[in-house]
């Protein structure tokens, strides 16, 4: 059990840091696209078919599966001024609190994303100049969220554990 | 319970959350949701605009420019430019009284033109400027007060990730706000120049002078920043004159950045990929915030808290200026806890309505917020600044960086109040943009 949890983990980490290096490269690949456009419409007055679109569907992937990764990072902003000088016990009880609600919008939020993208898919929407379907980066960023969620979901379980022992330590 | 009670509801359950150390994104994102749900009645529509809100609020082209401002920053930053912009600007101004601490304002000033942030200006400037005045016997006070101090020119100057999301928010031209940010900043630079020439001269002990160098030195010294300058003018020249957009901008920005860092540094391939992977963790705090800040003004709008703070603010029968000064005061309150970009998606879909309804140009609004917000964050207790700059120069006592800060916060505030009283200085180029 313990062996499959650890496979998990370490599964879920590799996604997350995929995440970060599939956004990366798209970040490269939106300056370079961007970048050739504005030098073609400069000196050749043309540009690249759909470099618009391109560049917000990679900004859309880029965002959306660099969350689970920026989470773990701790990268989100939080006002720590206010329990900077709280008792851990009762940090990790709010952080607790906190992060289940957390977790349950993000969960909705998810569903939601990947509903819309699933109908939006269905209603048979493409972009306007390269036609490809709006629905499936819908999707994907759907999928992004999840991988956040399963982030969440992983401090969720250390918190609780943690929280689990300092109880039973205390008894 | 009427909508108006629902939305003041959800703000006082929003800050209560965000007290509690809940992340701003989701916490903005919680109390949107439900509120929708509160006001509507109908779990449907709560559930579709979560659905929809968090794809249609980032895939915008104009939303690129943050990724890509943030990557032209994170290049120059990995490309070692922070030590040749000091030693520059100590050729310069280095004869000065406190020259080496006037050249830190330079140095950042200039460091500000190619970076939107001010944590980033000043824990790059911090490590190169601080050990050095040290070295010089400069008071620890001004070495790192004027660190702090020239910091906050990061956000000021333009490109300034502040003026994007405010421009998103506010749905103000992002390339005006961004032209508009210019001029302030450069008469933010010379006050802080002006405070430390002031300080020397009254306190010479403070800091040595030293001696000036040579015209032929001094021109030889440009070579080290001239991509940083001719960088600053092609982007910043390009939004101005109408040739790029300031997502395009922010690309050839970003390009030019990383062929600076190649010329520097050869194929460096460690520094582009930290560069890339620092982007795009940024970016997806930023993006986190904006999705719950456009799932929260759904909220906001339904349940029309904005216009009854306009309507309130308008029967109050009080002078403009005055309502002003207690918003600034609120601002560099909320900076001292909060983060700019948080603070400008929370309060500018509350507060902008009202303050256009007085006949204020919501380009120079958003320019004195920043200005103000930046106050705050070099402001006791929390100064984000301030600690970035004690994580730097660990040697300083934070007492003493907060008590070198000091003088340049009333500069700040003295330009705020000039600003202030005379709005066309920081609209000048954003009107001469227009015509």
């Amino acid at each position: 059990m313990r062996l499959l949890v650890d496979r998990m983990i370490s599964a879920l980490d590799g996604a997350s840091k995929l995440g970060t290096l599939a956004g990366s490269v798209l970040c490269f690949a939106m300056m370079t696209v961007i970048t050739i456009d504005v030098i073609l419409r400069a000196t050749f007055n043309t540009s690249i078919f759909g470099s618009i679109e391109l560049a917000v569907f990679a900004l859309v992937l880029m965002a959306f599966f660099a969350q689970a990764d920026a989470y773990t990072e701790g990268r989100h902003i939080t006002i720590d001024f206010f329990l900077q000088k709280a008792s851990p016990r009762t940090t990790s009880i709010l952080e607790l609190g906190t992060l289940t609600i957390s977790l349950a919008i993000m969960v909705l939020m998810s569903a939601a994303v990947i509903a819309a993208g699933v109908e939006t898919l269905e209603a048979g929407e493409i972009s306007f100049a390269l036609q490809l379907p709006v629905g499936l980066f819908m999707i994907a960023a759907g999928v992004g969220l999840v991988l956040l969620c399963l982030a969440m979901l992983r401090r969720w379980i250390t918190l609780l554990v943690g929280f689990r022992r300092s109880s039973r330590s205390q008894l | 319970m009427s909508t108006l009670v629902i939305g003041l509801l959800g703000i006082i359950i929003m800050v209560v959350l965000m007290v509690m150390r809940m992340h701003i994104g989701f916490t903005m994102a919680v109390v949107g949701f439900v509120g929708i749900y509160a006001i509507t009645g109908d779990w449907y529509i709560a559930f579709h605009v979560l659905g929809a809100e968090p794809y249609s609020s980032v895939a915008t082209f104009l939303l690129i420019a943050v990724p890509l401002f943030t990557l032209m920053g994170r290049f120059a930053f990995h490309s070692g430019i922070s030590k040749d912009l000091f030693d520059t600007a100590s050729m310069w101004l280095r004869h000065l009284p406190g020259g080496l601490a006037v050249a830190t304002v330079g140095a950042c000033a200039l460091f500000s033109a190619i970076s939107g942030s001010s944590l980033a200006a000043a824990a790059s400037m911090g490590a190169i400027a601080v050990p050095e005045m040290l070295r010089h016997r400069i008071d620890p006070r001004m070495a790192t007060g004027v660190v702090a101090a020239g910091g906050t020119l990061g956000i000021m100057i333009p490109p300034s990730l502040g003026f994007i999301i405010y421009g998103l928010i506010a749905e103000e031209s992002i390339g005006t706000l961004l032209i508009a940010g210019i001029l302030p900043g450069i008469i933010l630079a010379i006050s802080f120049m002006l405070v430390v020439v002031i300080w020397a001269s009254i306190f010479p002990k403070v800091a040595e002078r030293q001696e000036a160098a040579s015209w032929g030195e001094r021109f030889r010294s440009l070579w080290g920043v001239w991509g940083i300058l001719a960088l600053f003018v092609l982007v910043m020249g390009g939004i101005y004159g109408g040739f790029m957009t300031p997502t395009e901008a922010a690309a050839i920005g970003a390009a030019g950045s990383l062929l600076l860092l190649l010329l520097r540094k050869g194929w460096s391939f460690p520094e582009i990929s930290e560069s890339l992977r620092e982007t795009t963790s940024i970016t997806a705090m930023v993006f986190l915030i904006l999705i719950g800040a456009h799932i929260f003004n759904v909220f906001l709008a339904l349940s029309r808290v904005p216009t009854f703070i306009t309507d309130f603010v308008i029967a109050l029968q009080v002078s403009p200026i005055l309502i002003l000064l207690v918003v600034f005061v609120g601002y560099i309150i909320l900076g001292c806890f909060l983060d700019t970009l948080a603070m400008i998606v929370l309060t500018v879909p509350i507060l902008l309505p009202a303050i256009q309804a007085m006949g204020y140009d919501p380009i120079w609004f958003g320019v004195m917020i920043v200005m103000v917000m930046e106050m705050g964050m070099i402001t006791p207790p929390v100064g984000m600044i301030v600690y970035v700059i004690k994580g730097v120069v660990p040697s300083v006592e934070l007492r003493q960086i907060f008590q070198g800060v000091w003088p340049f916060v009333a500069a700040q505030a003295a330009i705020l109040m000039l600003f202030l009283f005379w709005p066309e200085i920081t609209l000048w180029l954003p009107n001469l943009m227009r015509d």
